[in-house]
């Protein structure tokens, strides 16, 4: 065992009562969990505090910016951009001041969304489209043999995955009605989409076992650290 | 004019920033370049507005009397704690206990995040725990074919991707498992991908088009 | 027998709360060190990483949070190892705003470990938000949203980042992620830079990302604790060190109460059901 400060002791348990505290919860809410709620809600909102000014703010536009004041020299990108930046920034805070000025601040949120949104229109189409039905043609030609595995890339699963997709696209597409071969295509993309839900589920199960296995591995060493 | 402009904004840079994409160029790169860091500056002043509305509504609480304000002076205070810490500088010392400033190790800072909000937020998440394993006895039920199917696909995951699963029952079992992630598993996903893909390409088509004006709000 | 069943079915939900705790308190009382099967999407990550010479730079993004370190911190901690075992140095931001703080402890925690030197082996830049037009514009240059790192410095002044423009002065991109994150990497970083990405990521997500591994958008990928696990016997980490390995006894047995349940649950609506 390491040596442990006193402080670090301290810090530890505290750190154990406010765990008891959130899984006192399971017995029924009380207001110990309810304390636990609100000051890990006041912390996690005060840490992002620090991160919007400290980070982004005092880097990206206050340092260029205090160049420019007191007179170092900014590049003309670098000015253009500071000044920009401070007229909807300011837009942005009139909401606060509410009433006619506060529609201004739908300036800066508007060039927040068009950004934001813009550059979406090319990478979904390449992301979501072009890349992954890639993925449905690419390895079919590429792994002929063995025709059936399960350990390695084969055909038959290219196929499958042909298959299992468009059906599972077909099921999602309400703008037919799901009868005859249509409907029968639909109705075996159900049949892949409900594996995939199920690995989900068994992942998910996973995922979840391994938090709660963490918080219980954190109470013993606890115990092995004050006994 | 009080939408006019605004829409005007958003469709000006929503259609530069989508053909920016196939324009390489080195003017429309630094003005691609500098928009999205206008979006981090000023995004980043609509984040702290998020964060002082929070704050009021919890001030109001307690201004009001409301049921329960006692636990907003619990989160104002934990929230100047946090915040106060990250700003303190190096060479400041609140004694052995609370930690020094900046946010190095042994920092009040990093004692507020690794002893308070860090099992705190753990254990929330770990409670999940038990509720997945209720959901698990009381709703998970074998009540059709596709329910089977999905159940079925659950457990053989569940116990081929542990080590137990292939120590017992053999390699099969584990193979099986790596074969429905790798491929049905695979195949399912694409077809929810391409949708999520389609449904994102179409409102950012809404939004940049000035055809989505739900954020401009209602009225006049 | 019915009535057993019905009675089961009526069991308050507490007492399930209390099997599933002791189910998985239990296990801790015995270590078997059952062995671990290695998986190809795995390795894929493992053998990229020894393929690089001393010197390449590979891209850090570690975006985490307290919520999820027992799944993602062992891989974390076990690939940024493997990295600075091979000398081969880091460059890492963290854009998950819950998880800066950890992403700069694993990273120093490990640098001292292998006695490594900031600024000349690994670089930490920090948060900024909307990862999406981070991403982006570090793809032109790191310096855009970067022009000082956490610590304030200039990054200009890091012996490091000489001659260090963007990502494809790197060899790959690997994101340890609990968060969308892991979308904005895959569209932005990825699909605009064409860069080699690796993804970690937690058990819920992991199967989300099956579809982007087969269509090469990922070349390696790593889900939950199993994944973890896997990779910290590749990279040989061994006794208290190897978390997730420890854990995934532990795992295993959880997993089968949980199989129980479900059995259990099933057999009683069966049993209870009424015959139409």
């Amino acid at each position: 065992m390491p040596e442990v400060s006193y402080v670090q002791v301290i810090w530890t348990t505290l750190a154990v009562f406010f765990t008891l505290f959130i899984f006192s919860f399971l017995y029924k809410d009380n207001p110990l969990y309810k304390i636990a709620e609100h000051v890990v809600v006041g912390v996690s909102n005060g840490y992002w505090m620090i991160l919007l000014f400290r980070d982004t703010f005092k880097p990206l536009w206050l340092d260029p910016a205090w160049n420019l004041v007191s007179g170092k020299g900014l590049s003309a990108e670098l000015t253009i951009f500071v000044l920009v930046n401070l007229v909807f920034s300011v837009f942005m805070l009139l909401r606060l001041v509410g009433g006619n000025a506060a529609l201004l601040s739908r300036w800066a949120m508007a060039v927040v969304l068009g950004v934001s949104a813009g550059v979406l229109i090319p990478l979904s189409v390449q992301t979501y489209m072009y890349e992954q039905l890639k993925g449905n043609v690419l390895t079919f030609g590429a792994f002929p043999f063995p025709f059936v595995s399960v350990v390695s890339q084969t055909a038959f699963n290219n196929l499958l995955i042909i298959v299992g997709s468009l059906s599972g696209l077909a099921y999602f597409f309400f703008s037919k009605e799901h009868k005859g071969v249509f409907g029968g295509t639909a109705k075996l993309g159900i049949w892949f989409l409900m594996i995939g839900f199920g690995a989900t589920f068994g992942y998910t199960v996973m995922g979840r076992l391994s938090l709660l296995i963490g918080r219980i591995e954190f109470l013993r060493d606890w115990l092995n650290m004050i006994f | 004019m009080r939408k006019e402009i605004p829409l005007v904004i958003m469709v000006a840079c929503g259609v530069f920033m989508a053909i920016q994409f196939f324009v390489p160029h080195e003017l429309p790169a630094l003005i691609y370049q500098n928009l999205n860091k206008t979006v981090q500056v000023v995004g980043a002043v609509a984040l702290v507005l998020g964060i002082v509305s929070l704050l009021s509504l919890h001030f109001a609480k307690i201004n009001r009397r409301q049921p329960g304000y006692g636990y907003s002076y619990i989160l104002i205070a934990f929230f100047f704690m946090m915040a106060a810490s990250g700003f303190l500088p190096a060479k400041v010392n609140l004694g052995s206990f609370l930690g020094t400033g900046d946010r190095v190790e042994g920092s009040f800072y990093l004692n507020l995040y690794n002893y308070v909000l860090t099992p705190v937020q753990a254990t929330m998440f770990a409670l999940l725990a038990f509720f997945i394993a209720s959901a698990a006895f009381r709703a998970f039920r074998a009540r059709s074919v596709i329910a089977t199917l999905l159940l079925l696909t659950a457990i053989i995951v569940m116990i081929g991707r542990v080590p137990i699963g292939p120590f017992v029952l053999g390699d099969w079992i584990s193979d099986l498992a790596d074969w429905i992630m790798a491929v049905p598993n695979a195949a399912a996903k694409r077809a929810v991908i391409v949708g999520v893909g389609l449904g994102i390409l179409s409102l950012s088509l809404k939004m940049v088009l000035g055809i989505e004006r739900a954020w401009l709000g209602g009225g006049r | 027998m019915k009535e057993f069943f019905q009675k089961l079915l009526k069991i308050d939900r507490r007492w399930i709360f209390l099997i599933t705790g002791v189910a998985i308190v239990i296990p801790f009382f015995f270590f078997i060190g059952l062995p671990i099967k290695a998986t190809r999407e795995v390795r894929a990550l493992y053998d990229a990483v020894e393929a690089l010479k001393p010197g390449d730079v590979v891209f850090y993004a570690p975006e985490y949070d307290p919520a999820t370190i027992p799944e993602v911190q062992p891989m974390a901690h076990a690939f940024l190892r493997q990295v600075f075992r091979k000398n081969v140095r880091v460059v890492a931001t963290g854009l998950f705003q819950l998880g800066v703080a950890l992403a700069e402890q694993d990273l120093t925690l490990m640098a001292k470990e292998m006695g490594k030197k900031y600024g000349e082996d690994y670089v930490f830049l920090g948060y900024k938000p909307y990862p999406e037009q981070v991403i982006l514009n570090m793809g032109e240059d790191f310096r855009k949203s970067f022009p000082t790192d956490y610590y304030g410095n200039d990054v200009n002044a890091l012996p490091m980042m000489r001659g260090l423009k963007n990502y494809s002065d790197t060899k790959m991109i690997v994101s340890m992620t609990a968060v969308s994150g892991a979308d904005y990497w895959i569209r932005s970083a990825h699909g605009r830079y064409n860069i080699p990405l690796a993804l970690g990521v937690t058990a819920v997500m992991a199967t989300d990302y099956y579809t982007y591994y087969q269509s090469g958008q990922l070349f390696a990928l790593m889900g939950g604790l199993k994944g973890a696990a896997e990779y910290e016997q590749m990279v040989g980490i061994k006794g208290k060190a190897a978390k997730a390995t420890l854990r995934m006894d532990i795992q295993s047995f959880a997993h089968l109460a949980i199989i129980i349940l479900v059995i259990l649950g099933n057999l009683a609506y069966f049993a209870t059901r009424e015959k139409k």
